[in-house]
């Protein structure tokens, strides 16, 4: 299962990332019924959805996430 | 006396948070005194020109005044074991060989031919002797002219006369330093009393365990200032908040090296939430989702330093021993980044790292960054592992040897360029330039007030000094 972090500053962001190594941005507002979300390269620029900022950093990590992790398990393979 | 000199004042001007001291209150395990130790002093408030950043003058102002005249760490002694071994050290545009003798001293010269000026060797490695690939012209390891073919050609070289030029070689924390400058201060009198911020966690018994060299697009200055303070860690490493105490860390200045102590385990005080000792722990050891709160990773009742803290001894247990229960939680949790002006940039405790930055070459807008990965270790010493080169259409993600220091660092990597780059606009907009914080930067500060003594410049950039490098005695050329 892809990791979920929340934004620490802004913490109805939830941050993760798609199998492809894009970054998705859930926003949460329970109640209002108006989630969005949207998917985001490794330096926050906006690729669709329609939650279109994200704090780039963020998106950051969560890419590396995503690589270290795909490196790991092409490691695990090669063993 | 100013209000910033007045050390009530200055305290009001720190973050609101605990203060790493106040967390050292808090400490289980006794404290070492040097923990304790804090540097008042105010360093300025003053903008920095941008213009030693970017602008072709300073660079050649640094090659004229700061490399020929400071020691740089070259190398690791673990580098060069055995005699013959040797390690080829640029700085912008001057070679050094560093080399151990057959005595097993360490030694170090200018790597140039002293026939025709090809550099005498292309990369580290052993060597019987050093032999030009030019023409064949050979010294010793000592130094001393060893063979010129077609001797009967030249009746002016004289064996006395043509020895490699020699650079001043010494060592510190199994680090070999080197000094261009004959007349410069021993390398353990310019590091003054740094050994008491490392004699618990010396240095020299590390093993090189991983060595990146990353090429960077930008100034060696604006790189290194990217590592040097806390206050980015909450825009550029904002998933570390939780479990990091980013504001409230201490800086402390003391001759020629500084001292950040970042705290971990403890929230930024930017949070508008409580995270709890799981929530932490899920961060800081990226072992679990931190949006759920119940994985139970710290026993209740305990707080989140403590158990990271004793997870850190259990890790070193089977290296240092029964030692690891001297250890205060401090030398467990926090970050102790030291630089030594300057561009080394030592850890103390356990952190494992070591940085260097240096320009790339003699271009002034891009720069080498080192990190040695320094582990400790048990029994016979293993080898050093060799330099991993990160160009610059890579990233430290490419170095997976890393670990979770190359996600962090890839954070760092988008800011750096983007900062070069935007310091030609700043200039034109803000002529005074870059405005850093008055505490937060201590470190910063620190080095650009060694650097203007170096360079004999002015805080303002306006009033340099033609004719002598302040601070060195020594005239310009």
């Amino acid at each position: 299962m892809a990791r979920v972090l929340r934004h620490p500053l802004n913490r109805s962001r939830y941050y993760s990332f798609e199998e492809d190594g894009r970054v998705r941005v859930d926003l949460d507002r329970t109640g209002d019924g108006a989630e969005r979300s949207g998917h985001f390269d490794d330096t926050g620029r906006w690729l669709d959805g329609d939650l279109k900022t994200a704090d780039p950093q963020m998106c950051r990590y969560l890419y590396s996430n995503w690589r270290l992790a795909r490196a790991n398990a092409a490691g695990r393979e090669n063993d | 006396m100013t209000e910033l000199d007045d050390a009530a004042a200055h305290r009001s001007r720190r973050s609101r948070g605990m203060s790493y001291q106040e967390v050292l209150d808090t400490d289980t395990h006794e404290v070492p005194p040097v923990l304790r130790l804090q540097s008042d002093s105010f360093l300025g408030d003053h903008d920095v020109p941008v213009d030693r950043f970017i602008d072709r003058a300073y660079h050649e102002l640094e090659k004229k005044r700061l490399w020929p005249f400071v020691w740089q760490m070259a190398c690791r002694e673990e580098e060069i074991p055995n005699p013959g071994d040797t390690c080829v050290y640029d700085i912008v545009d001057t070679s050094i060989l560093v080399v151990r003798t057959e005595d097993g001293v360490i030694k170090a010269y200018y790597n140039v031919c002293q026939h025709q000026g090809r550099r005498l060797r292309d990369h580290d490695g052993p060597a019987d002797e050093f032999r030009c690939p030019y023409h064949g012209w050979c010294w010793h390891l000592d130094g001393t002219l060893r063979r010129v073919p077609s001797r009967w050609d030249y009746p002016t070289v004289k064996r006395e006369s043509f020895s490699l030029k020699e650079v001043r070689a010494e060592t510190w924390g199994g680090f070999v330093f080197v000094n261009m400058d004959p007349e410069a201060q021993p390398l353990l009198e310019f590091l003054g009393d740094i050994d008491q911020h490392f004699e618990r966690y010396p240095l020299e018994d590390r093993f090189i365990a991983a060595h990146t060299v990353k090429y960077l697009e930008c100034n060696w200055k604006t790189a290194q200032e990217a590592f040097m303070e806390g206050y980015h860690t909450i825009a550029t490493h904002p998933q570390i908040l939780a479990a990091t105490g980013d504001e409230m860390g201490q800086y402390d200045a003391f001759g020629n090296y500084s001292r950040a102590i970042n705290i971990t385990g403890i929230a930024s005080p930017s949070l508008r939430w409580t995270p709890t000792a799981n929530d932490m722990a899920a961060l800081a050891f990226n072992t679990g989702d931190p949006t759920d709160d119940d994985r139970g990773l710290v026993p209740d009742g305990m707080s989140f330093r403590e158990w990271g803290a004793q997870a850190g001894r259990e890790q070193l247990r089977p290296v240092l021993g029964d030692a690891v229960d001297e250890l205060c939680d401090s030398e467990l949790m926090d970050a102790f980044f030291f630089t030594v002006f300057p561009n080394f940039h030592p850890w103390a405790a356990y952190n494992q790292i070591v940085y260097r930055f240096r320009p790339y070459g003699d271009e002034h807008e891009k720069s080498i960054m080192d990190t040695y990965i320094l582990a400790p270790f048990s029994g016979e010493r293993p080898p050093p592992a060799k330099p991993h080169i990160l160009d610059f259409d890579e990233s430290h993600l490419d170095a997976p040897e890393l670990g979770a220091l190359a996600e962090i660092f890839y954070q760092d990597e988008l800011n750096m360029p983007q900062v070069q780059r935007g310091m030609h606009t700043l200039r034109k907009v803000k002529p005074s330039g870059v405005t850093y914080g008055v505490y937060q930067y201590n470190k910063i500060r620190h080095f650009h007030n060694l650097y203007e003594d170096y360079l004999g410049v002015g805080k303002d950039g306006e009033t340099r000094e033609e004719d002598t490098v302040a601070g060195t005695g020594k005239e310009g050329s």
